[in-house]
């Protein structure tokens, strides 16, 4: 097995182990054999472009998928010692918002807007620590403050409405960690923030990632904002992890065709005017993918192997694995 | 001296608030756009771009100043021949979901700037053909719906659009925006062949600086309603002036290049709030 490079290839070092992970939709499978680690204090990215499969590897770790129209068909979930794949709704419950703490991208339609903002970060503190109304006040005005809200014992009271969109994310981010969890998954924090603002919410999430050991699962489809920020990044491609390593090395030399490709695609690493590489095609919908890999037919450099063999994710230098038959050499 | 396409003077939009009060959404501003040329707008959310944009088209009043069009002022232009004006603006939005009719076919949705300024039929036909094939659109797409296009195609059908009448000017309002990164560098591929092939003018309005770059000769940095910084885009991006855009700047993450030495110190730990 390749996974885990980030926990030192020691399973117990790993606060969250995700072990050949298939998530399907009746007979469609949507993600296949997602293995992913993360190690305390470790910022990983989850990286790849829209219908990749991120999104629902994120809630399968939360046991958000609609089930049963969408399940998990096969793979473990590893996280505290047990198999969340297996874990009950009361046990789900349990680890919801207290070993778990998630964000998402939109935080004016994740926030409650008829409860103010202690309220919202008071409810888990209530339920999982049984604080009163005022002690989960006063930890709701002190965690208001550590997510760098000026006025915390005004803003407690504000509601959604009257925040601007970074100050709700950081509102957002106050009642993910109210509980001290473990593990935060941030999916697609910033996409909807403005530029001075994202850097400012994932410098908070990374001051919080070392402060409290947090480990952190990013996703974004911004390969800047895991150039920065990451310490190791996944890229998934039609619901598989298609490359794997450490963010230095893997965007210094990137071996799939697919990683290339997109960096390939950033305006900022073109000489500016120039005519930007582009990915022809879209991604393969579920049941559209073939037998071969499935992003051979908008490879640059396939092989006839590639429309019929899978390329297994296989180890390629230090810390990294991909999972091509053709990789960048 | 040559009159610009495009001239902005002294344009203000004031809002009231509840409480009675003035909002500036903008402030005086001006600035000429020439022939072929692009001007990138940017800043953040609630700096105003997209009300300077909308006030170009005329969707919106301006509380005050003039926007001259070769010469003519075409705020004070009214019934048949602002019609015709409108011909030379056109608009493309940010969102391709919110801005095509679902219940219309892409061919209806082509065919309506023509129909609304009186084309006939044939001509009708083989605009909207060729304006397909200019965008990079199979010619099948006519009888089919906007939803059954990827966010991308949509936004090539709104710039197919924005083409029909052939303006001498195009507003986009962060077009790309809504787009994956893969997308993107397509849109971003078809505006620059459309500037080179029609020697098409722009205002491009985008929060993203990567963007406005790659697609601007000149750069507008707006804040609070005003314009801050303007200048050519490498100079802007050389040596920015004013402390906005300067932070502007610094904010956008760095991508290390391909090759680019490996051994750096942990990515995590080099930046703060």
């Amino acid at each position: 097995m390749s996974d885990a490079p980030g926990c030192g290839r020691s399973a117990d070092r790993c606060v969250l182990a995700i072990d050949k992970l298939s998530v399907s939709a009746g007979p469609l499978a949507i993600t296949a054999d997602v293995s992913l680690s993360i190690a305390a204090g470790e910022m990983v990215g989850l990286v790849g472009e829209s219908g990749c499969g991120k999104s629902v590897t994120a809630q399968s770790i939360m046991r958000l998928l609609p089930e049963p129209q969408i399940r998990i068909a096969a793979g473990r979930i590893m996280f505290g010692g047990s198999d969340l794949t297996r874990a009950s709704a009361r046990e789900m419950r349990a680890i919801r918002g207290r070993g778990i703490g998630m964000i998402f991208q939109e935080p004016m339609s994740s926030l409650n807007p008829v409860f103010t903002c202690g309220d919202q970060i008071a409810e888990p503190l209530v339920i999982h620590q049984n604080l009163g109304h005022a002690a989960a006040r006063r930890r709701a005005i002190e965690l208001l403050e550590l997510v760098g809200i000026t006025e915390p014992d005004r803003a407690v009271d504000r509601y959604p409405h009257q925040l601007s969109g970074g100050q709700r994310q950081r509102v957002m981010i106050a009642a993910a960690i109210a509980c001290g969890p473990q593990l935060l998954i941030a999916d697609e924090p910033t996409t909807a923030l403005d530029v001075t603002v994202q850097a400012q919410v994932l410098g908070l999430i990374n001051r919080l990632r070392s402060e409290l050991r947090l480990a952190c699962l990013l996703i974004t489809h911004d390969l800047s904002v895991v150039a920065e920020f990451c310490d190791r990044v996944y890229v998934m491609y039609a619901g598989r992890i298609v490359e794997q390593g450490p963010v230095r090395s893997l965007f210094a030399s990137p071996r799939h065709r697919y990683t290339r490709a997109l960096l390939d695609t950033i305006p900022a690493r073109n000489p500016p005017g120039a005519r930007l590489p582009a990915i022809p095609g879209m991604v393969p919908g579920p049941g559209a993918r073939g037998d071969g890999c499935a992003f051979a037919d908008r490879c640059s450099a396939p092989l006839t192997r590639c429309g019929t063999d899978l390329p297994k994710l296989t180890a390629a230098g230090e810390a990294r694995d991909v999972a091509c038959w053709n990789p960048v050499p | 001296m040559t009159v610009p396409l495009l001239s902005v003077e002294n344009l203000s939009k004031y809002y009231v608030d509840a409480s009675g009060r003035n909002v500036l959404a903008v402030n005086d501003v001006s600035f000429d756009l020439a022939q072929g040329e692009v001007l990138g707008i940017v800043g953040e959310s609630g700096c105003g771009k997209t009300t300077l944009g909308r006030m170009l088209i005329r969707v919106l009043e301006p509380t005050g100043g003039r926007i001259m069009i070769e010469g003519c002022d075409f705020a004070s232009l009214r019934g048949s021949a602002l019609k015709v004006a409108r011909r030379n603006l056109q608009m493309v939005f940010q969102d391709p979901f919110g801005s095509l009719n679902p219940r219309h076919t892409v061919g209806h949705i082509l065919a309506e700037p023509l129909i609304v300024h009186g084309a006939d039929r044939t001509t009708i036909r083989t605009r909207v053909a060729e304006l397909l094939a200019t965008v990079g659109l199979p010619a099948t797409s006519l009888a089919r719906y906007p939803h059954e296009f990827s966010g991308g195609q949509r936004q090539r059908i709104a710039i197919a659009r924005a083409l029909a009448l052939q303006p001498k000017l195009i507003i986009a309002d962060e077009p790309v925006s809504a787009l994956d990164v893969s997308i993107q560098s397509q849109i971003i591929n078809l505006i620059t062949d459309l500037r080179q092939q029609f020697g098409l003018s722009m205002i491009f309005i985008s929060h993203d600086l990567s963007v406005v770059r790659h697609v601007s000769n000149r750069i507008a940095v707006m804040k609070a309603g005003t314009i801050v910084e303007m200048g050519p885009t490498e100079s802007v991006f050389a040596h920015p002036q004013h402390a906005y855009t300067q932070a502007l700047l610094a904010a956008i993450p760095k991508v290390p290049a391909l090759g680019s030495p490996v051994a750096r110190p942990s990515a995590g730990n080099s930046r703060d709030d």
